[in-house]
């Protein structure tokens, strides 16, 4: 029960964690914005159980950290936030058995950035994200406690967008991730902490998305299918939380962080106009307000209205970014007509 | 059997079930139809003087400034400032005698120094990242008088190039020290960019010049020369980027007016912008409406240069008209084409052609030697 009670809060989509950026072909590389899989889950849910998120994303950046670490310009002498993400996230869990979670991400890219001269706009559903968790203590015989571990396997995949278009709506190759979370409850303290750690394969498989021809340097709406290798991936995160008032209010401490195995040499090639290797830490709180907790309302007590905050304080070949996510969530248990 | 909580239940679920079909149905209802991408144009074209100005209050319109190391050096530390007092530059490797000129030194070559024009464009100018490309006036010693002095041996086949921050390139013996061919301005080392100083950005006090070829084989704050029998490919843009050794400049040709994507109305468009080749001078840039066969624009003439650019009447190429025709070899040349447009959707192409015969591709997917496709315009005109 004590893992029940953490569920519901340690479980938020706080999608879309953006890549990395180019020193020069900056246009080329807002494809690669993508969900990270990377979400501290200790605990999976108890079967019959499910969450629900709806998140707006707000992503804003004028400024890049280089291949070296450095920061600069986003687009060289462009004032303001040359790029901008704000797209939708849908994300759903549901406990499939007692030990065995189903995760469940899509989302729905609006992106835009612009130069000294053009604006160029996306709009198109981006790379889904498929994923099983399960806890691992129960695989071990180990009796339940305030400690928990599960492993989250996964796959990112492209939804059949446009992989060259500028920008696109994803990488458009199939990830895969592998995560371990431990986490601990303070119960009968309503707060929790949990940190996770992981392994994302970036693999060469494109067919999930498509291309459209493009006439390089004639075409502004496209960039050359480089279709690159991207590096593996080291996948972090740390997390905290703590419910006041009869779960009324939610608060996190977030980090987050994707570090690249090979480390970043240069920012892109004439080859390959996409860096494939990225570093960064985010580091955020957030807040969750469920009102009807203290109003009664029994229908809407397990709806949560949310905001997410990050910044980027280190990063290689990615956007210096200030991130924001608004979210509505509500979650519930199924099995409860049959208990 | 318990009523009331069954109610209870199948309510709950009945609501979760809505409210879950409500959320879904907002997520996808964006979603259906749902890949759009547009490119929207927010700034009119500009005309462009033939001289770029260094600075200008509109930075777009000032020569650029791009560094080269800073996406290859690791932990580049900024563009140098270095003093003319302290500044050398040492010339080693297969030489009868290693030294190093001082700033006060290289210039009792003073009197061979030239005053040039030339236009720098950088490799990673293109369609995506575009400006980077200026022309202005150098003035410089030739590269081969401090090779010379030095004595560089006869096995020494390329000249490795070094600046203070880090940045490298090379150039072959022969493009150093020459023979040079017809129209071929030899390499540079420039103290005077714009008849002053170099500014920091640009590489004081001393930078390399290699007319015609991209902006990376022109080192700035160049400190270290080596005369190596190496015969291959060696410097930052090279070996880290993947960029051609031949640094040549491809024809290229831009029409800075209309921008892509542009909403014109119908009646007379001005089509111009500039057209260069590293290999040659420009013969002639041709306009194509709408597939229709190619027609000749009009080359600003050097008349016309010379009357709004005074300045450049004492450079070496104008002095030397001869052995430098106009538009001269890796100089810029502007150009103009007066169209009348019908309302629709119509696309322009524009194409340069040097007097070597090189012209531009149709599409160019070769990217390491530089973007020169024939350029393409799309425009509404209402």
């Amino acid at each position: 029960m004590i893992a029940h009670t953490s569920f519901h809060f340690i479980t938020h989509p706080d999608s879309n964690r953006t890549a990395w950026i180019s020193t020069l072909i900056v246009l080329a590389l807002f494809g690669i914005l993508a969900p990270t899989p990377a979400r501290a889950q200790a605990w999976p849910a108890s079967k019959g159980t499910f969450y629900t998120k709806l998140t707006r994303s707000d992503i804003r950046a004028a400024d890049q950290y280089t291949f070296d670490g450095r920061r600069g310009d986003f687009i060289d002498g462009v004032a303001g936030n040359a790029f901008v993400d704000e797209s939708y996230h849908l994300y759903t869990e549901w406990g499939l058995l007692h030990n065995l979670t189903l995760v469940l991400s899509v989302p729905f890219k609006q992106l835009a950035v612009h130069d000294l001269a053009f604006r160029y706009e996306t709009s198109a559903i981006g790379s889904a994200s498929v994923g099983f968790r399960f806890g691992l203590f129960p695989l071990l015989g180990i009796r339940p406690s305030a400690v928990s571990m599960a492993m989250n396997l996964g796959a990112t995949v492209p939804t059949g967008y446009t992989r060259n278009l500028t920008p696109s709506a994803g990488s458009g190759q199939v990830d895969a991730h592998a995560l371990i979370g431990i986490g601990l409850s303070f119960w009968p303290t309503a707060a929790y902490m949990q940190a996770t750690g992981g392994y994302r394969y970036r693999s060469d498989y494109y067919r999930f998305s498509k291309a459209v021809a493009c006439n390089a340097g004639v075409d502004l709406f496209c960039i050359r299918d480089a279709q690159p290798a991207f590096g593996d991936e080291w996948l972090f995160q740390a997390e905290a939380g703590l419910t006041m008032l009869s779960g009324t209010f939610f608060v996190q401490a977030l980090g987050q962080g994707v570090w690249s195995v090979e480390t970043p040499t240069i920012g892109f090639t004439a080859l390959n106009p996409i860096p494939t290797h990225q570093r960064y830490i985010k580091a955020g709180a957030g807040l969750t307000i469920y009102p009807f907790k203290l109003t009664r309302a029994f229908r809407f007590e397990n709806v949560g209205f949310g905001v997410q905050a990050f910044i980027t304080p280190y990063g290689r070949n990615t956007i210096d970014s200030q991130d924001f996510f608004f979210g509505i969530d509500f979650h519930g248990d199924y099995s409860r007509k049959r208990s | 059997m318990n009523d009331s909580p069954g109610r209870a239940d199948v309510s709950r679920r009945t609501f979760v079930a809505r409210l879950g079909t409500a959320a879904l149905g907002i997520a996808l209802a964006p979603m259906v139809g749902c890949e759009t991408n547009s490119v929207a144009p927010f700034v009119e074209g500009t005309d462009i003087p033939f001289l770029t100005p260094l600075t200008d209050p509109n930075p777009d319109r000032a020569f650029y400034v791009q560094y080269g190391a800073d996406g290859t050096v690791e932990n580049w530390a900024g563009p140098r400032q270095i003093a003319r007092d302290t500044w050398g530059l040492t010339i080693e490797g297969l030489v009868a005698t290693p030294r190093t000129f001082s700033y006060a030194e290289l210039l009792r070559f003073s009197g061979e120094a030239v005053r040039i024009v030339s236009t720098l464009r950088c490799i990673v100018d293109s369609t995506f990242v575009p400006g980077l490309i200026g022309t202005t006036v150098f003035t410089g010693i030739p590269l081969r008088l401090v090779l010379e002095a030095a004595g560089v041996d006869a096995a020494a086949r390329r000249i490795h190039i070094y600046g203070a921050d880090g940045f490298t390139n090379n150039l072959r013996v022969l493009e150093a020290m020459g023979p040079f061919a017809a129209e071929q301005v030899e390499p540079l080392l420039v103290y005077q960019m714009g008849d002053a100083p170099l500014t920091p950005d640009h590489g004081f006090p001393v930078r390399l010049l290699v007319p015609g070829q991209y902006g990376y084989k022109s080192v700035k704050w160049i400190t270290r020369l080596e005369a190596t029998a190496d015969d291959t490919a060696f410097g930052s843009y090279q070996q880290a980027l993947g960029y051609t050794d031949d640094g040549r400049v491809q024809v290229v040709n831009k029409a800075t007016n209309p921008l892509r994507n542009a909403q014109l109305s119908a009646g007379p468009v001005a089509i111009f912008g500039y057209a260069l080749s590293g290999m040659a001078g420009i013969e002639r840039v041709e306009v194509s409406i709408d597939d229709a066969p190619f027609a000749a624009a009009t080359l600003v003439d050097l008349a016309g240069v010379l009357s709004a650019n005074p300045t450049l009447r004492s450079t070496l190429q104008v002095d030397n008209a001869t052995r430098f025709p106009y538009p001269y070899r890796g100089v810029w040349a502007l150009w103009q084409y007066a169209w009348t447009a019908t309302a629709g959707a119509h696309t322009i192409r524009i194409r340069a052609v040097d007097r070597a015969g090189n012209t531009q591709p149709e599409t160019d997917e070769v990217v390491e030697d530089g973007e020169n496709p024939v350029f393409r315009i799309n425009v509404t005109v209402t």
